[in-house]
């Protein structure tokens, strides 16, 4: 499989995240260092449902994206009515949580050795084992997240979303209900990961605990913030931009414990200096109100 | 036989010591204005606050349609029908004003997922049922020529006609709105929203409204409500309520202060001839609005200044601008020889000015004496140990409750604490932002005791004050303030023929 | 065995009670949890071991200087990545937040790469026995000097100048202001103390265990649990809160599991946030 068509797959991948993430913590205004877990619940459901389990691929697809978005309920319903800061912790702990149950759960996830042979998809009969299919099956999931989020985006349900974030207080005397909207936003956000988790457990045909951890999350959480809170372009932007650059530094020449490591110093240096100099991001997403 | 829409009972409301209300009770007739008048602290916010249930009440019940409301959440109450605006302008600021009026308004099937994702054809005809009548909002209230336009480019009064239009979008039964008086605004707006709040009333719909403009009360109102130091205290006919005498000597200010002072003790006294402090033309704006301009004032050493006059007129704004909490956007300040235009607080403080904020603002968490070394911050040592001892000796209760946390102080104890902080640096001059704001009337006797303490120890006092009677027993010279500036200006004598002479209604 | 996993809370809790203070200090002045308290510990560890270890300075010196560093990072920190955000939304705070704590903790890994090291001497620490406990003197060293420096900053906070302005800074930094006190000047040396206070918990949680460039995470979930147990803001019961969790984590692990440690922690989290946001202190209103 061509070079060029693993990152694009890749990046089709993590636009499909980033969609995701970007209807949580750009439109509702909700962070969550969850999204990682989201990712790894569709990826090991999926997994399991189609190799020990022998089913057809759409369902483990749509099974990943429902486990991921029930899963969401879980930690949004106690923190939700919380404070920002608060949530934002809590999804932390959940992150690391869904980490350690990945790596203790041996019966169910085989723990640090990981699940290996995961098949390749196929539809009605037809496999998809070449790049170009992969290509296709990963566009076609990631026309509808775009499309579900333009939907969102035009119409009264995103309004609301964007209002909540603007302004809770207002939002609550025009009748909307915030923590509604918020865990609505979270579990979508969390569909569309399980979704794209069960993509990349498919292509890989390996997955393991190590690729669904914090650091993965905030890798997902930089793609919003380079490409624009809010802005759906602006999350596939990011996708493709952050993908890429790891392959870009391998070019350098860095050993590879190294390069990751130094990745994850930009991506922090990323955040701080997008929120200083700018925080609406290269496409110049929301403009979230200053206080005071 | 007038239906009740709204019944409010036995309501009060403490926090943390303070009554802002207390048992009060009262009725919103259906399909007409009342207003509800009080002065600054009275409450007023607060019980908006509680009938749309952003806070819970301590005690007693709200009544919407026959069925009991307090303590529910606020998306609940707005979607039984009742609607508010906020005294701060609150709009989505980075929507259009057509997505803000959209937003607004209360869908069945457009705010559900669903038949978001899927675009449903009972989504689309509500979508457009709903754009149509926002069409006929937005043209009541004339802003639909700017509905492309985003929110935050609209003037101030534009933005308060987009809040109602907001809150109107939303066919509720019962309007509260915020009517907060600025400086600044055209007349014409005033009219504009009066002949709006009319339109409402034609439709059927109930309006609650705060009001600061005794003009507008007289003119639209049904009914009247008055509220004060969160008890009500009168409630009725407008002719009737705004002649009570009641209402008059406790709030609105009259000419019948006179029978008032008789009672009290002389305080006032010659001063001395040199100028403490002199502001020049004072110009002060928020957020592009003009809060106060052309404001001229003098203070002769050892003298009391008293300003007063209606809510929002700018007093506490010239105060501010004095110590340097605002920055002015034109004229002087001299104080002492010195020019002090623009200084920092803390510069302002170490000239010699001492400074008594409105709601008092005493550190809570910290004890009595840890305030008052605060306020003596920038002394060495030894000076702050003399300070202490200096006004321990002034207020020998402080002293008594010296290692107690403020905020277990009465609440005149609390506004002396205030005072004692600001002495701690021996100003020359102190300025008092409302001193006698959310206090009973004890407290305020013990605050003006003070007051008169301080006069006679020499020092120049400048006081805002919202209670005429007070202000007027207390100071040697008044400023009578008007929306934006200074109205007129003399001695506390002076002030008060006028006053009765020309009917004026300060409040 | 009851006693014995007391005492092990009472370790814990020593050093969940050092970094939870450090939690509710800058939530005091800022009204902002501070995402990257956790990574603060790490690098306080990973800097005594350097001092240590590498260059082989004696090991008190070098938990000195490991402590004024990690303050002053503390510090720089705060001045780089959150004083130009002081008015943005809160949102943007708590992103650049994200962003230092990422910095920090993968810092710490390229520097220090991924061998196995740590703080602990060559030699085996003499155990003694009372009353049915075991423990050593690094232990006890451990449980008395949190005691101490809670102790000092105790007196730091309500008998001096500085610690004055931080209390009224917390309160209320407008009117503090009025009267001279430098707030930004407040706020810098509360990163300060706290960064300290941090510095100090890693180091003694790397005495008892290795040193691991993800260390501040669990350590800074846990320490901010503690912090909210005893109401965020309130410094007595962050310290309450520290001993509390040490406790529970210590009694669950040694009945019920201590693999799930980590999840029991959530639990409680979730509990306290759901049930009483505010903490078990209530915190004296005016």
């Amino acid at each position: 499989m061509s070079y060029i068509l693993h990152i694009l797959i890749m990046s089709g991948i993590y636009s499909i995240l980033s969609i995701g993430l970007n209807i949580t913590a750009g439109y509702t205004g909700v962070l969550s260092l969850a999204h990682a877990s989201f990712f790894g619940i569709g990826a090991y459901t999926s997994s399991i449902l189609m190799k020990d389990f022998g089913m057809p691929f759409l369902i483990a697809l749509v099974s990943g994206g429902c486990l991921a978005s029930v899963s969401s309920v879980a930690v949004g319903l106690p923190t939700l009515r919380l404070r920002e800061d608060y949530f934002l912790i809590a999804t932390l702990g959940f992150c690391e949580i869904i980490h350690s149950l990945f790596l203790n759960l041996e019966s169910v996830t085989n723990g640090p050795r990981g699940i290996m042979g995961i098949p390749y998809p196929s539809i009605a009969g037809y496999k998809i084992d070449t790049g170009a299919e992969y290509l296709l099956l990963t566009l076609v999931v990631l026309s509808a997240a775009v499309f579900c989020s333009y939907r969102i985006s035009k119409t009264q349900f995103g309004r609301v979303l964007k209002a909540i974030r603007e302004d809770e207080t207002l939002a609550l005397s025009l009748g909307k209900n915030p923590v509604r909207y918020k865990t609505y936003s979270l579990m979508i956000g969390a569909f569309l990961a399980g979704l794209g988790g069960s993509l990349y457990a498919h292509f890989m045909n390996f997955i393991d605990p190590s690729s669904f951890t914090l650091n993965e999350s905030i890798f997902i959480f930089c793609m919003i913030v380079l490409g624009g809170l809010g802005s759906i372009t602006g999350s596939i932007l990011g996708a493709l931009v952050l993908v890429s650059l790891p392959e870009l530094l391998r070019f350098v020449g860095l050993p590879d414990p190294v390069a990751a490591t130094l990745r994850q110093v930009i991506y922090g240096v990323l955040l701080v200096v997008f929120m200083i100099f700018r925080p609406q991001g290269l496409l110049g997403g929301v403009r979230l109100r200053w206080r005071g | 036989m007038e239906r009740v829409i709204l019944r409010i009972e036995n309501l009060s409301e403490s926090f943390g010591g303070v009554k802002a209300l207390d048992d009060v009770s009262l009725e919103i007739e259906e399909g007409k204005i009342t207003s509800l008048i009080g002065p600054n602290g009275a409450g007023k916010t607060t019980l908006f606050n509680i009938i749309t249930g952003f806070l819970k009440p301590s005690s007693g019940r709200v009544i919407f349609q026959g069925r009991r409301i307090d303590g529910l959440s606020p998306h609940k109450i707005a979607k039984l029908g009742i609607s508010r605006t906020f005294q701060e302008n609150r709009l989505f600021l980075n929507m259009t004003v057509l997505e803000n009026v959209l937003t607004a308004m209360e869908y069945k099937y457009s705010e559900t997922l669903l038949h978001t994702i899927l675009r449903t054809r009972r989504l689309r005809e509500e979508e457009r049922e709903r754009r149509k009548r926002a069409v006929e909002i937005l043209e009541l209230v004339r802003l639909l020529e700017k509905r492309n336009e985003l929110a935050k480019n609209l003037s101030y009064g534009q933005q308060k006609l987009l809040m109602i239009a907001m809150a109107l979008s939303r066919e509720p039964k019962l309007l509260l709105h915020v009517d907060e008086p600025v400086a600044g605004v055209h007349p014409d707006a005033i009219k504009e929203i009066m002949k709006v709040l009319r339109r409402i009333r034609e439709e059927g719909r109930s309006i609650f409204l705060i009001e600061h403009n005794i003009e507008v009360v007289r003119e639209i109102s049904d009914k009247v409500v008055v509220l004060n130091g969160g008890r009500k205290i009168a409630e009725g006919d407008p002719s009737e309520v705004l002649n009570d005498k009641n209402v008059l000597t406790g709030y609105l200010g009259s000419w019948n202060l006179s029978h008032l002072l008789r009672d009290k003790p002389d305080m006032r006294r010659n001063p001395l001839s040199e100028t403490i402090l002199r502001v020049e033309d004072l110009k002060v704006k928020y957020d592009g609005l003009t809060a106060v301009e052309g404001v001229d004032l003098d203070v002769r050493k050892g003298e009391t200044v008293a300003l007063i006059g209606p809510n929002g007129a700018g007093k506490s704004t010239t105060l501010k601008a004095i110590f340097g909490l605002v920055k002015p956007d034109g004229g002087r300040i001299y104080f002492d020889g010195r020019e002090i235009t623009g200084y920092p607080p803390h510069e302002v403080v170490r000239a010699g000015i001492g400074y008594v904020p409105q709601g008092r603002r005493i550190f809570q968490r910290m004890t009595v004496e840890e305030n008052l070394e605060i306020g003596g911050y920038l002394l060495s040592r030894g000076k702050l140990e003399e300070a202490k001892s200096r006004v321990f000796e002034r207020f020998p209760i402080l002293k008594e409750r010296k290692d107690l946390p403020a905020g277990r102080l009465s609440g005149g104890e609390q506004q002396m604490l205030a005072v004692a902080r600001a002495l701690m640096l021996d100003p020359k001059l102190i300025l008092f932002d409302e001193p006698s704001l959310g206090l009973a009337p004890k407290a305020v006797d013990v605050v003006y005791d003070i007051i008169g303490m301080l006069r006679e120890d020499g020092k120049s006092i400048v006081i805002v004050e919202q209670n005429i009677s007070r202000a007027l027993s207390i100071s040697d010279r008044v400023y009578v303030y008007k929306i934006g500036g200074i109205e007129l200006c003399g001695s506390a004598e002076e002030v008060r023929e006028r006053l009765s002479e020309s009917g004026t209604i300060v409040g | 065995m009851i006693l014995q996993l007391l005492f092990a809370g009472v370790i814990t809790g020593s050093v969940y009670a050092l970094v939870a203070i450090g939690y509710t200090l800058i939530y005091g002045v800022l009204k902002f949890i501070n995402f990257a308290h956790g990574e603060i510990c790490a690098v306080g560890a990973f800097l005594a071991y350097s001092f240590n270890k590498q260059l082989g300075v004696p090991f008190a010196p070098a938990v000195l200087l490991s402590i004024i560093l990690t303050s002053l990072l503390g510090i720089g920190a705060d001045k780089i990545a959150y004083r130009p955000l002081r008015r943005s939304h809160r949102l943007i705070l708590l992103i650049s937040a994200i962003g230092i704590s990422v910095i920090l903790r993968n810092a710490i890994a390229l520097v220090y790469g991924s061998y196995v090291r740590s703080l602990r001497g060559y030699a085996l620490p003499r155990v003694y026995s009372f009353a049915g406990v075991n423990f050593t003197s690094i232990q006890i060293a451990i449980i008395a000097s949190s005691v101490v420096f809670m102790f000092l900053l105790h007196l730091f906070l309500s008998r001096t100048r500085q610690g004055r302005a931080i209390r009224a800074t917390s309160e209320d930094p407008e009117i503090a202001s009025i009267f001279g006190v430098k707030t930004e000047g407040a706020i810098s040396l509360t990163f300060g103390i706290a960064s300290g206070l941090a510095a100090f918990g890693g180091i003694f949680i790397a005495l008892e265990h290795d040193l691991d460039p993800n260390m501040g995470v669990m350590l800074g979930f846990k320490a901010f649990t503690a912090s909210v147990i005893g109401g965020i803001g309130n410094v007595p019961g962050a310290m309450l809160g520290g001993y509390l969790l040490g406790l529970i984590e210590n009694l669950s692990a040694g009945y019920i599991s201590s693999r799930y440690k980590d999840a029991i922690t959530l639990c409680i989290l979730i509990g306290m946030l759901i049930a009483r946001p505010h903490g078990l202190l209530r915190r004296r209103e005016g």
